[in-house]
């Protein structure tokens, strides 16, 4: 189990001063439904429609010779897809995989292929799967304000008004409200999704595999051997 | 379904189906063309008429999917073929080739609607060709809708043909009709008795029995039979056979046949029949063939109104196909067979709770029933598997039409005589394979006629005929099929090819000393390197026969090549059946388990790490006194053990062979044999050097499946790759 607490406390200062313009005028435009999760200590979020399933970790078939982010493959219901480790596509640091840890079954958008091929199943390894929240269009800003390792992968950054009152009346102990954290950062899943083979990660001579690439790709199978 | 799914699938179906008549056209328009080549010149009616049918067919597909180029170039090519069959225009070479170019836009077509985007450029070319079409139709000078004034009803000499019967002739029947006369045949009546459920296929049949001695012209419904579950049918042939050869052709169907007497000759025989054919019960038929689409009740007089459009419905009835089959979407074969494969799994499941069960005594009974009850799922999911892989099969036929049509451009553009020769076409495989398969053999083909055929005048003074022969054959041994392409040209020019093979730095010239012939001849498989020193238009660079090799090698196939300097090249391609389900050795490493596709391993056996020698900073064992160097798969992936020992002392060489060359492959167990089904990794894990795949092995576990050839040509030095 994570130690949630310890982790939440080390809230960026960025991200204080980003909650007190939360404030800001709600409009109520174009909604759209996002899942979020929680990578590590920030809360993640996808638009509904991307997802095709959540399902619960099971054992991942390693990769050779693959950029370290992928962490092999797994079939569901007869389907092979490539899992991304998330942690490590967003550069953040490698945790082990923990009894909440799901895998997210997302398909990759038509537009991001080639128009003809159909489109195919990707699995996204989160820490935790934490709800469906409906995003005002007005409340999502582009991500200006972010500069971590993961800006590349990031579509925008949601802030969450409506539904605090409500699931607080039903007693509902989700971090994300206990905390008061109404940030949300909303993954570019075509950029997370587009990677080159031979770029991410060169093969071919044994000395031009980089020390620490293995490295990580170690440290992200041990985080599934525990 | 959404109205998009819906729209998808209708596209499919038109594609699909469009594509079928497509190659079933191209088919007509080259066995026409081989007619034409031959001496005689005289073309089969049928093959005319079978042609103009497809265009037909086709038109009204466009119409009905909304493909206006196609609607505009069928409908013109409708009546340049309509001329034609009428005889009011001659086949001519100039002709053919526009017949034959017309293929290919509709190929063109078919392809951009496929992929959703109409190029403009191509809508131009359509209007281009249907230009041409047209003035090659006005050459006849009619118009061919205008064939209208019907002749009145004569010249047809002194047969005793019933007026009504001429009425109802269609156009192209009466022209038929005429030539028949005018060629000096006899005209015969074939009369016969089908059942109503099964007249398609009986009357296929019958012509088909028919078609050797004498030509149908014509086939229309008695008026009454007795029995209201059949029907009599008057098919009336022109031959130049006696009515006794007539009758012997037919004998397997229960039908008379009488000569058509000619007036004065002879006295009229009896007619069997009570009343002569008549318009009413031909319509019958049709209503009785569209039964089972809509309820008989249209009202014959109507159909009666617009004779032209029903009499071209009669003509052209191939809308409706008479074989029993469906076409199928291949991805739904695949999601059948991961269904397949899943329930493999569940048994697997069933199987380990059974065991379970037999260890306590007081379920012993029910042990056994389960027992039983498994085996005889095991039985039909086996049926069931090999069932569904039968289906994936289609003839390589399909391909070697697309290829006659290659050779016939390729052979006109670079100015030589080919004698394209086929055998085999039946053979089967997976229709994956097939598909895969039309590009790489295209290549080769246009290799052979551009590189390999010598102009006319070097074959003259070789001796050799005028004509080059380019033969492809295909065979089945075994679990694969083996594909030859041979050409009787010059055979490949070992000296320049390593000159330039040394002049690019890709052998040394002491390395080329030690080069069998063989392994020389297989140099053109490197990249980059082609036969002739300059590149030419037509095949451009030399580009290909790397590509062929990778294209299928892809496919789990080998390429042979065997070349005879002065007598040609043979170019041998062994391909499994299927790629669906192959058998494979599981093995384990570093704490991961692959699978090793069992066609590629040669054997595997137990080696004690004190074996391995070290020869030029390589890893061999001798087997057998002769050297054989070893991969290691945990090096080669670069795995990390996990075990607390960092090395076995023992562990399994698994030998794989990559044509003369052997490697070992040092892994740390082997696991058993299996039948696995290769799943894609998808687009993005695609070309991972030294994996082919992915398998599932039950209990959500999934292993890699090893690409043995790129293993291999990542451990054997360089001039093996072409092997």
């Amino acid at each position: 189990m994570k130690p949630h607490g310890a982790a939440l406390s080390r809230a960026r200062p960025m991200r204080a001063g980003s909650l007190t313009e939360a404030a800001a005028p709600r409009d109520s435009g174009e909604t759209r439904d996002v899942l979020t999760f929680a990578i590590g200590d920030e809360e993640y979020a996808l638009d509904i429609a991307n997802i095709r399933e959540i399902i619960k970790c099971r054992p991942i078939t390693e990769v050779p010779r693959v950029p370290p982010f992928i962490a092999g493959i797994i079939a569901v219901r007869g389907v092979v897809m490539p899992v991304i480790d998330l942690r490590v596509r967003l550069r953040l640091p490698v945790t082990p995989i923990g009894p909440r840890s799901r895998i997210l079954v997302v398909m990759q958008r038509a537009a991001s292929a080639q128009k003809s091929l159909p489109a195919e199943p990707f699995g996204l390894i989160v820490d935790r799967v934490d709800h469906v929240v409906q995003l005002d269009e007005h409340d999502i800003e582009p991500p200006t304000m972010l500069s971590g390792p993961e800006a590349e992968f990031i579509a925008g950054i949601g802030r969450i008004q409506r539904a605090d009152a409500s699931e607080a009346r039903h007693g509902s102990r989700d971090p994300l409200l206990a905390h008061q954290r109404t940030l949300l950062i909303l993954l570019d899943l075509d950029r997370v999704l587009s990677f080159d083979l031979t770029g991410g990660a060169p093969h071919g001579g044994q000395a031009s595999r980089g020390e620490a690439s293995t490295e990580v790709l170690s440290s992200s199978k041990e985080r599934l051997l525990r | 379904m959404t109205p998009n799914e819906r729209s998808e699938k209708a596209r499919d179906e038109f594609l699909s189906e469009s594509q079928e008549i497509v190659e079933q056209l191209n088919r007509d328009l080259l066995s026409i063309s081989a007619l034409d080549r031959s001496s005689e010149g005289r073309i089969d009616p049928d093959l005319l008429n079978d042609a103009f049918r497809a265009v037909h067919s086709l038109k009204g597909l466009a119409g009905l999917f909304g493909v206006s180029r196609m609607l505009q170039l069928s409908h013109q090519l409708e009546e340049l073929l309509d001329a034609l069959r009428l005889g009011r225009l001659q086949m001519s070479p100039l002709i053919l080739d526009l017949l034959f170019e017309a293929v290919e836009l509709y190929q063109q077509i078919i392809a951009e609607t496929g992929q959703g985007t109409p190029v403009d450029a191509e809508v131009q070319l359509v209007g281009h060709f249907v230009t041409r079409l047209r003035e090659a139709a006005r050459g006849v000078g009619v118009s061919s809708e205008a064939g209208g004034q019907k002749a009145p009803l004569q010249g047809f000499g002194e047969f005793d043909l019933d007026p009504l019967l001429l009425a109802v002739l269609t156009e192209y029947e009466e022209y038929r009709l005429r030539e028949n006369i005018r060629e000096g045949k006899q005209l015969y009546r074939v009369i016969v008795s089908f059942p109503l459920a099964t007249i398609d296929m009986d009357l296929e049949q019958l012509k088909a029995s028919l078609k050797p001695v004498g030509e149908v012209i014509t086939y229309l419904p008695g008026a009454g039979s007795a029995d209201p579950a059949r029907i009599d049918l008057e098919v009336m042939i022109g031959s130049a056979h006696s009515e006794e050869e007539i009758r012997e052709a037919v004998a397997s169907h229960p039908v008379s046949v009488q000569r058509v007497s000619r007036r004065g000759a002879e006295p009229l025989p009896p007619r069997t029949e009570p009343a002569p054919p008549s318009r009413q019960p031909r319509d019958g038929i049709d209503a009785a063939r569209a039964e089972a689409v809509e309820p008989p009740c249209s009202p014959p007089p109507a159909a009666e109104q617009k004779p032209a459009e029903g009499q071209i419905e009669k003509d052209t009835g191939s809308l409706k196909s008479v074989a029993q089959t469906v076409r199928v979407d291949i991805r739904k074969l695949d999601h059948l067979m991961n269904v397949v494969g899943e329930l493999v799994l569940a048994r697997t499941g069933i199987q380990a709770i059974q065991n379970e069960l037999k260890r306590d005594r007081t379920q012993a009974e029910l042990a056994r029933a389960l027992q039983d009850e498994l085996r005889v799922l095991s039985r039909k999911l086996n049926e069931l598997q090999a069932g569904i892989l039968e289906v994936r099969m289609v003839p390589l036929g399909q391909v070697f039409d697309k290829l006659s049509r290659v050779v016939r451009k390729l052979s006109r553009e670079a100015g030589k005589d080919i004698r394209f020769v086929v055998s085999g076409a039946d053979t089967e495989l997976d229709k994956l394979i097939v598909e895969e398969l039309s590009d790489p053999l295209m290549h080769v083909i246009r290799n052979a006629i551009d590189h390999g055929i010598e102009p006319g005048p070097a074959r003259a003074s070789a001796g050799k005929p005028q004509a080059g022969t380019v033969a492809i054959s295909a065979e089945q041994r075994g679990n694969h099929v083996v594909l030859t392409v041979e050409d009787d040209g010059a055979g490949i020019d070992r000296e320049g090819l390593l000159r330039r093979a040394i002049a690019r730095g890709l052998l040394t010239e002491e390395q080329a000393r030690e080069l069998t012939p063989g392994e020389v001849s297989n140099l053109v498989f490197l990249p980059g390197l082609s036969t002739r020193d300059v590149a030419d238009e037509i095949s451009g660079r030399g580009v290909g026969m790397d590509v062929v090799k990778t294209n299928i090698a892809r496919l789990s196939g080998i390429i042979d090549l065997d070349s005879e300097p002065g007598h040609g090249t043979r170019l041998t391609i062994t391909l499994p059946i299927t790629l669906a389900i192959i058998q494979a050795l599981v093995i384990r490493c570093a704490g991961r388990t692959y699978a090793i596709p069992l066609n590629s391993v040669m054997e595997s056996l137990m080696l004690s790490y004190d074996q391995i020698r070290t020869i030029e900073r390589r890893e061999v064992i001798t087997l057998r006194e002769q050297t054989l160097p070893l991969l290691r798969l945990d090096d080669a992936f670069h795995l990390r053990r996990t075990e607390t020992k960092a090395q076995p002392h023992h562990g399994y060489v698994v030998v794989v062979a990559l044509a003369q060359h052997r490697l070992g492959i040092l892994v740390d167990d082997l696991l058993g044999q299996q039948d696995i089904v290769i799943k894609s990794l998808g687009r993005s894990l695609q070309g991972i050097p030294g994996i082919a795949g992915a398998t599932e092995l039950g209990g959500q576990q999934t292993a890699l499946v090893l690409d043995v050839r790129a293993l291999a040509e990542e451990a054997l030095p360089k001039a093996v790759e072409a092997a």
